[in-house]
């Protein structure tokens, strides 16, 4: 079971062996033969996990209480394979023989038979590289968002089972955000295309792909065969023009609903340059977001994130500050030092104001010429008084702005093509230009910016609506969904002959297509993906296709009569334009990138052709942002995603529209009415969210939850109440703190002499005797705990579904959500302080806190809470009878209880850990610091015959935090992290430390910081 | 009038065991329909699991627990009646004892279904009690509902055995009077019971040891029950005023039961003779002090929760008396605290209808107060972030109408078959009586409110 994640390189050397075999496993043999195999390996095992939760139950197991046991994981079994008879583990057959006695007697015939023709490891010489119990990882690439993260695929029994970020990848450097965590479920989707189907009929695919030859041959002349896919580099992009090429035609579009177009603009308008630059912020001291959801979703949040975490004041010795203005309290908006909340259009005419004040104190660096005549009106009085700031306030930031070292301005709306948004970029690289940081922001290039403008794609859309296509290929992407409406793209493919989609989910495409073909996610196929300059991520199969199904480069290949596959054509690619490490060292790698790469782009920048207009506006302004959980939409399927509290709103399970205070009180709008918004783009009806975090008279509306049809952000023509509305999915309990003081924060000012707080801590050294109840714990070697780090938990919630994903919680669905009885072990907990300027929203990520004198403990009549050696809350499963007194007394409220048993829709089952059991309903269970990680690196540090170092053990949560917030280690070791973190660290203190719970999870103050 | 003769005591007790009216037995079949749909939704709730209920990761304990606290409320007043009046020669015991001590055995075991009723793995249930097994697993001696086991089946193994043994001598007069079957099921029953003089005084120092010992298990099962919330460390529970406030809360609600029972019971069972006016007003009159108790308690909680001065503590007192359970939280003060001091008026403690709907009230009252302190704890704790409202089901609801069920229809054929009004012992006070040439309540018709024909006869 040594499988830590952190031994990449081991993980690498074991997969580096793997990257030939790799190849003949999976583009050689069939695949679905090696996946059924892996199937039944990992049923076994987990039957086995289960057999063994159920010591206690099997004895007095009748058939009368057959069904109360979780007998559900066993009957989904299929037959094995009849594998040759091993008796290579004598000892475990033996102890089964005798369970099947027992279960004979009591469960009933018919469990015993096939029981009984199972085996726990199936092979007399099993695979190579498939050793049961221990951890193959692969390196990939994350395909949620246009980022480009590294991933590691932890692979045990030939099941994918967990994603983790790449700790050696510059982009996220390990993290992952909730989105990566959940790649998992796109390919164990239980809706993904098993067949193709050609005219709504399944078929073969020998007679689907001569289908889809004879169409493609159909095209009457040449450039009459066209091409739709996702945002696409590399081999992909260069395989479909050489495709297209073959067929004489150009026409090939990269469809992204969130395309960065406004970015792509203004560049092209101001630098002569349609790029979307990554802004360098590593180095910058003062950053002003101009609506750029940098730590949301905004191009590469797991990135921006780390910069955050890593410069804050406090935790960096060259800190930086964070102000944002824009329409909505977002999560950047929160964690930033200060926030102006100005309407959706408005952050131009602040972005100009700035500007103005620049110029007018003559505060600008270097010689921009300014189009003076029309910035003249941008005085911070009139633009004060029209966006709602104070004109102070305005003049302050700019002579901020321009005492910083090196300050940065960020902005662009992700599907915001208007005139407005483009204005908002220009101003803001005006203003990047006006201090001379015009280096810093236009960074390396993004691949983003290679996706189809608005433009562009209603030039496509018209030639296919003018009949000048006969056969139209849409490779991954879902046009019908993300195509705005008014493109008419839907009534368009009624003139093109034959659309054959590519796809590995059926979505609005594969309905009117007239041939879908199934293809591999990205999970399961091999390719490259280069999001940046200097970064090229390589992919590989992290597991047997799970499906019959194809990769999309190797069906064109084969349409084009190569005999090449894809994985050939990839590697070919890599090898002719990389002199580097080898193909298999760089697949170890999970790719390779260049440090050293440009971080400029030299043009020149044309300052008069940007022309500003007037300061116009009014209405009811409609702001859509891109959610967390489900970005474009792409994450909807995702049930871990589905069951993430957005961290604002805490809902899940739904759209909502957010209304501002005053357009609420306005319309008599209240929290949890149903409210139809309309825009001239069309109307959606939604749940209503009165938000006070959202600039006046304005709604904003998650994309991705079935907003599409209100277009993109601009002018809401009417918002009305509909109805009184269902309860909201909420896991809010109160939104406030009510002066608790549960969420710390300390001025930076002050932190000097900061007076550390009173620590009772979980340690012989903390055992007051006249004040406890019980005698105190003595622990062995380890006292496991942990630091969670306020001032840079940024409140992503990455944390809680790679809770999900390492722990098999079940995901209870939206009825249940509703009912709070969410499953999640760790949540993050946020709270409201709209009368505070500094920080007016806090997060706090809460998990069990596992307690010296932990209150769950003693009142649970079984024992089946307990202390263990090391200091933590053991939740003994199977000895729970669930009376669920230790979640009422248990004072943080992370006690979850299994209210009923939850579904696990095929495949989702084979994505579980197998490390872990599944729990049966009426069963309490909690976080447990990931004790299968930690029993993990005992086992290997036992057989090494040492302790376990600090660091060897990392809970899932910690593992993919992007803000490296959460120090996890043992706290009787002086040395480690976070001994130090806790003892040396002003910041430090315990939730409710006042009930003597002694908490073994230690917060660091938020630290707040003026601007 | 001529004081009745023990023959005419004898028959007019016993007729109560006759062959019930058609209306007496269709009451039972509805109740027994009530039974059946607990039984159909307890099996939803096991195969479903607890997700058919309305709690949530708040609150854990809700409609079951409130209930559990409920029904052993209701079987104090049995053993307080039973044994503590009896240690302290009450006359007026007498007449109520037995439906008191009836209603306490089964309000016990109704009480005693509902920690099994709410545990998320009910086909375990037994690992609660401590017993030898191949695992070497015991139940933890610290948890409040380990003593929950030990004090609830100590309680009604001594119920039980008190009721029984008060019972022998009468159910050897039923016998004596029984043909057939019934002679022969009463004549296993009564234990060989003959009357003799041996008999009968160990039977008076048995009843008066078994009495001395069912006493402070009235004091002690209510204390415990009341630390499943004391030891815990949520705010509204973590208490010391639990014991004593939830001991007289039990009685509260015990006599309130048992008025709310007896003064349909007496009509219905032809007992009026036996079950008087005056007992009902001595009954009104000691409610009065428990009232005064609880109303005590619910004037020390909130200003012990602002002397303390936790945060947590100031918040929950302000969030029952103003939270979402407001209504709840002044009904139960209404009804508990204030009501019962109309009992106060000599004239409002005789009249029946007034009886009849306070002690239906401070039914009502306490079981609210039990909701009231159980759900308001957990649905406003100490983080903010996890504070949620609790609504019981229909599932819960069933489960405890079928509860309410069980209680009357065991009640309701019990006093069917054993006698209403301990035989023995209203013989012997007619003897002391006759002895003393008391005639009981000699100047009835001084009384405000005219005497009832039963009255008069005596």
């Amino acid at each position: 079971m040594g499988d830590r994640p952190a031994r990449v390189l081991a993980a690498g050397q074991m997969q580096g062996e793997s990257a030939a075999h790799a190849q003949a496993m999976w583009g050689g043999r069939e695949p679905s033969q090696y996946a059924n195999q892996g199937s039944g390996q990992w049923r076994a095992l987990q039957r086995s996990i289960s057999a063994t939760s159920l010591r206690f139950t099997v004895l007095f197991v009748t058939n009368g209480t057959r069904k109360c046991l979780d007998l559900r994981i066993w009957r989904v079994l299929e037959p094995m394979p009849d594998n040759d008879r091993s008796d290579r583990d004598s000892a475990r057959l033996s102890r089964r023989g005798w369970f099947r006695g027992l279960a004979g007697t009591g469960v009933g015939l018919g469990l015993s038979t096939w029981w009984g023709r199972k085996r726990l490891i199936g092979n007399v010489s099993p695979q190579k590289h498939i050793l049961p119990g221990v951890a193959t990882w692969f390196a990939t690439s994350c395909r949620e968002c246009p980022a480009g993260c590294g991933m590691l695929i932890r692979n045990r029994e030939g099941r994918a089972v967990k994603a983790e970020g790449n700790p050696q990848h510059p982009t996220n450097a390990g993290a992952l955000c909730a989105r990566g965590q959940a790649s998992l479920q796109g390919l164990c989707d239980p809706d993904r295309i098993t067949s193709p189907e050609v005219g709504g009929r399944m078929t073969a695919w020998d007679d689907a792909i001569r289908q889809v030859a004879l169409a493609t041959g159909r095209a009457k002349a040449p450039g009459r065969v066209a091409v739709i896919s996702d945002l696409q580099t590399g081999s992909m992009a260069a395989l479909i023009r050489e495709f297209l090429a073959l067929h004489g035609s150009d026409r090939y579009l990269q469809y992204e609903p969130l395309n960065y177009e406004s970015i792509k603009r203004a560049n092209d308008r101001l630098l002569g340059r349609p790029v979307v630059p990554v802004p360098n912020l590593n180095d910058a001291d003062f950053v002003l977001s101009l609506g750029a959801d940098l730590l949301d979703t905004w191009l590469s949040p797991v990135e921006f994130t780390r910069w955050f975490a890593e410069s804050r004041p406090g935790a960096s010795d060259s800190p930086t500050r964070l102000v944002y203005a824009g329409p909505r309290m977002s999560l950047t908006a929160a964690n930033a030092d200060e926030r102006f909340l100005v309407r959706p259009g408005d952050k131009r005419f602040l972005a100009r104001s700035l500007l103005n004040v620049l110029e007018g104190e003559g505060l600008m660096r270097g010689t921009l010429a300014l189009p003076k005549t029309t910035l003249g009106q941008y005085t911070p009085e009139r633009v004060g008084d029209f966006i709602g700031v104070a004109p102070e306030a305005i003049r302050r930031l700019a002579r901020r702005m321009a005492d910083a070292r090196r300050p940065v301005v960020v902005a662009g709306h992700p599907s915001d093509g208007s005139y407005a948004a483009e204005g908002t970029v220009l101003a803001a690289n005006l203003l990047n230009l006006a201090l001379e940081s015009r280096a810093v922001t236009l960074g390396v290039t993004h691949a983003i910016g290679s996706a189809a403008t608005r433009e562009e794609t209603k030039a496509f859309v018209d030639g296919l609506a003018a009949g000048e296509v006969d056969t139209l290929i849409i490779v991954g992407a879902d046009p019908v969904a993300h195509i705005p409406p008014e493109l008419g793209f839907t009534e368009a493919l009624n003139s093109v002959g034959t659309v054959i989609c590519l796809s590995p989910f059926p979505n609005e495409t594969t309905e009117l297509a007239d041939c879908v073909l199934p293809i591999h996610t990205p999970l399961e196929s091999w390719g490259d993906f280069e999001p940046r300059a200097g970064v090229l991520n390589l992919m590989q199969p992290t597991m047997g296709a799970l499906h019959d199904t194809r990769n999309a480069g190797d069906l064109l290949l084969e349409s084009m009569g190569s005999d090449r596959t894809y994985v050939d054509y990839v590697r070919g690619r890599y090898e002719q334009r990389h002199g580097g490490p080898s193909w298999a060292a760089a697949l170890e790698q999970g790719g390779v990138w260049d440090e050293a790469a440009p971080y400029c782009i030299t043009a020149q920048p044309q300052p008069a052709r940007v022309q500003f207009g007037k300061l116009e506006g009014g209405g009811i302004a409609l702001h859509t942002y891109p959610s967390t959980a489900m970005y474009d939409g792409r994450g909807a399927n995702r049930r871990w995603l589905q069951e993430l509290p957005d961290p604002m709103t805490k809902l899940a399970w739904t759209g909502w529209a957010e209304v501002s205070p005053d357009l609420a009180s306005e319309l008599g709008i209240s929290t949890g009415d149903e409210v139809s918004v309309e825009t001239d783009a069309g109307a959606a009806t939604m749940p209503a969210y009165v938000y006070p975090g959202l600039a006046a008279r304005t709604v904003a509306v998650p994309i991705g939850h079935g907003s599409r049809a209100l277009g993109a952000s601009g002018a809401v023509t009417r918002v009305t109440r509909v109805g009184d509305g269902d309860p909201l999915p909420s896991s809010d309990g109160s939104p406030y703190q009510h002066a608790r003081d549960i969420v710390q924060t300390v001025a930076l000012a002050s932190l000097a002499e900061a007076k550390p707080a009173e620590l009772h801590m979980p340690l012989p050294e903390g055992y007051d005797s006249p004040s406890e109840m019980n005698p105190p714990h003595d622990h062995v070697d380890y006292r496991w705990a942990m630091a969670i780090d306020l001032a840079k938990c940024t409140g992503c919630s990455a944390c809680v579904t790679a809770c999900y994903a390492e722990n098999n919680i079940g995901v209870v669905g939206k009825e249940l959500f509703t009912d709070h009885r969410s499953m999640a072990w760790m949540r993050i907990d946020r709270y409201y302080d709209w009368s505070s300027e500094a920080s007016p929203v806090l997060f706090q990520p809460m998990l069990c806190q596992q307690c010296d004198a932990a209150p769950c403990e003693p009142v649970c009549p079984v024992y089946a809470a307990a202390h263990n050696e090391n200091g933590l809350n053991m939740q003994v499963y199977n000895r729970c009878v669930g009376t669920r007194y230790c979640a009422n007394n248990c004072p943080y409220k992370v006690r979850r209880f299994n209210w009923t048993d939850y579904e696990w829709p095929e495949p989702l089952n084979l994505q579980a850990n197998p490390d872990v059991t599944v729990r049966c309903r009426g069963v309490m269970e909690k976080c447990t610091f990931c004790i299968q990680r930690i029993r993990s690196a005992g086992m290997q540090a036992k057989r090494e015959d040492r302790k376990i170092r600090d660091g060897e053990v990392i809970p899932a949560c910690a593992q993919t935090c992007p803000a490296n917030a959460i120090i996890f280690g043992n706290l009787m070791d002086p040395e480690s992290e976070v001994s130090k973190a806790v003892r040396e660290n002003p910041r430090a203190y315990q939730v409710l430390h006042e009930l003597n719970t002694k908490p073994a999870v230690f917060y660091l103050k938020r630290v707040v910081a003026d601007v | 009038m001529a004081a009745p003769t023990f023959r005419e005591t004898n028959e007019q007790i016993l007729q109560s065991l006759k062959m019930p009216s058609r209306r007496y037995l269709a009451l039972l079949a509805v109740l027994a329909l009530g039974i059946g749909w607990l039984g159909l939704c307890f099996g939803l709730q096991t195969f479903k699991g607890m997700g058919v209920t309305g709690l949530n990761s708040a609150v854990g304990w809700g409609t079951y627990i409130t209930n559990f606290v409920f029904w052993i409320g209701i079987g104090h007043a049995g053993t307080l009646i039973s044994a503590i009046l009896f240690l302290l020669r009450v006359e007026w015991r007498t007449a109520v004892a037995r439906v008191a001590e009836t209603m306490t055995v089964f309000a016990v075991m109704t009480a005693g279904m509902f920690p099994m009723i709410h545990l998320g793995r009910v086909w375990v249930f037994y690992w609660l009690m401590p017993y030898p097994n191949t695992a070497h697993l015991w139940p933890n001696l610290k948890s409040p509902l380990l003593s929950d086991v030990v004090a609830v089946t100590t309680y009604l193994t001594v119920s039980v055995l008190f009721w029984y043994l008060g019972l022998i001598p009468d159910l050897a007069a039923v016998r004596d009077s029984a043909t057939g079957r019934r002679k022969w099921i009463y004549g296993v029953l009564s234990m060989g019971w003959v009357g003799g003089n041996d008999q009968w005084r160990h039977y008076a120092r048995a009843y008066t040891c078994m009495a001395a010992l069912a006493a402070p298990l009235v004091i002690s099962v209510q204390s415990i029950v009341s630390w499943d919330f004391a030891v815990s460390i949520l705010p509204g529970w973590h208490e010391t005023i639990f014991a004593p406030y939830f001991v007289a809360g039990a009685i509260h609600s015990g006599l309130a039961m048992v008025i709310t029972l007896l003064i349909p019971l007496r009509s219905v069972l032809n007992l009026e003779k036996h079950i008087q006016r005056r007992h009902f007003e001595a009954m009104a009159a000691l409610m009065v002090f428990t009232g005064l108790i609880v109303l005590y308690a619910y004037c020390v909680e909130p200003f012990m929760s602002w002397y303390g001065g936790h945060h947590a503590h100031r918040s929950l007192s302000m969030y029952r008396a103003t939270g979402a359970y407001a209504p709840y939280y002044w009904m139960m003060v209404g009804f508990n605290g204030v009501l019962p001091l109309a009992f106060l008026w000599r004239s409002l403690r005789r009249n029946w209808a007034v009886l009849f709907i306070i002690g239906i009230l401070i039914n009502v009252g306490m079981w609210l107060e039990r909701y009231v302190i159980i759900v308001t704890s957990q649905a406003h704790d100490y983080l903010p972030s996890a504070w949620h409202l609790y609504t019981p089901s229909w599932v819960e609801i069933s489960i405890s109408i079928g509860a309410g069920c069980f209680f009357l229809f065991a009640l309701l054929v019990a006093l069917r078959v054993i006698p209403a009004v301990a035989l023995t012992e209203t013989k012997a006070e007619m003897v002391e009586e006759r002895h003393h040439g008391v005639a009981a309540e000699a100047a009835p018709t001084g009384v405000a409110g005219e005497p009832t024909e039963g009255e008069a006869r005596l």
